[in-house]
């Protein structure tokens, strides 16, 4: 199917998630660069690798919610149309049980990092007066299971902030949104779907979730803007 | 191209006026009627156009109001002095007499940051 799109260049960051390369190779095939962020040489070798048929066709680049200085070199060298934002870190635990040290650090990383990485982002756009931002968020962030506590509290956060990116810069051309998933069958989410009994129709594929994304970049989809939207199959419109 | 004419141009093509009609005493919101997001796109292009790195609170004053809140009236100036290095003492005297009308920021005032910056 050949879609519209008004950008040329999508940074994805979290980039060597099996969701980021699947849209990375959305993105290919649509004409779009695709430029993955990773954290370290195996999260680059991981991209270069699952990204091996597509030579030449996508870039990498250094960035790192821990790093927060990385993101101005990042975003400049992306030049981003589009950004969908993967990146988050793990702290799973109760809220009354969790570390201190562990649980400052998560907020700085999900939070107020993610926050400056926007802000960039944002910035470098409005020199265009065009950019698309997407936030991958979660369906904990509406019925977290328990341990959860800070993880759906990061992308509630989160989902804030590219809710009120969209509403504030709408009419500079500037739009975002988030999307929640629900069970993914991929990394963290595998892991979590091992040995429980789940209804099928629950269950989403990274491709599944990669193609959702790739529509909401393209033109006609920009109408969705400053919103969440849930992608779960149902799982969390009733008790 | 000096600080002020390029100002000028940036302020003329975003607000869509001629750079000509942009005077350096004029208020970016009482006179040119300035809004939030254009300020955000002013920080954006006197970031890329001069190569300097712009604090938006700094450049924009933004915090002004707040510096001087509990502040006692013979502190006041020397309050602004260390907040804003970039304006000159008879400016700030005069943003001091100001405060009453409405945001005080001008178009000089910006240039003023702009020439701190790259000194």
């Amino acid at each position: 199917m050949s879609m519209i799109f008004s950008g040329e260049r999508a940074l994805l960051t979290g980039g060597s998630c099996c969701m980021a390369l699947a849209l990375a190779r959305g993105l290919m095939d649509q004409g779009v660069l695709p430029i993955l962020s990773h954290r370290n040489a195996a999260g680059r070798e991981k991209i270069e690798t699952g990204l091996a048929d597509y030579p030449g066709r996508f870039e990498t680049v250094f960035m790192d919610l821990a790093a927060p200085e990385s993101f101005e070199p990042a975003i400049a060298k992306a030049r981003p149309d589009y950004l969908v934002d993967f990146a988050q870190s793990d702290l799973e635990g109760f809220v009354a049980a969790a570390d201190s040290n562990r649980v400052w650090t998560y907020v700085a990383e999900n939070i107020s990092a993610r926050s400056q990485l926007v802000k960039h982002a944002a910035r470098e756009m409005l020199k265009k007066r065009f950019g698309r931002l997407i936030f991958v968020s979660s369906t904990a962030a509406a019925m977290p299971n328990r341990g959860q506590g800070f993880y759906a509290a990061a992308k509630r956060a989160a989902e804030g902030f590219y809710r009120n990116l969209g509403l504030e810069m709408g009419e500079r051309g500037i739009t975002a949104l988030s999307l929640r998933p629900g069970y993914v069958d991929a990394g963290r989410g595998s892991r979590y779907l091992e040995g429980k009994e789940i209804p099928e129709h629950w269950v989403l594929s990274p491709r599944d979730v990669a193609q959702t994304l790739l529509f909401l970049l393209s033109d006609p989809a920009r109408g969705f803007n400053a919103t969440e939207l849930t992608m779960d199959g149902g799982l969390t419109a009733g008790k | 191209m000096n600080e002020l004419t390029a100002l000028r141009e940036i302020l003329g093509d975003l607000l869509d006026m001629a750079p000509a009609e942009i005077q350096a005493e004029n208020y970016l919101v009482r006179d040119l009627a300035v809004e939030s997001i254009d300020l955000l796109e002013i920080a954006v292009y006197v970031n890329s156009t001069f190569g300097i790195e712009v604090n938006d609170d700094e450049l924009f004053l933004r915090s002004l109001r707040v510096h001087l809140t509990h502040t006692p009236e013979a502190e006041q100036l020397p309050v602004l002095q260390a907040e804003y290095p970039h304006l000159p003492q008879t400016r700030l005297t005069e943003i001091l007499g100001d405060l009453e009308d409405g945001p005080v920021l001008q178009v000089r005032d910006l240039v003023d940051y702009i020439q701190w910056k790259k000194a």
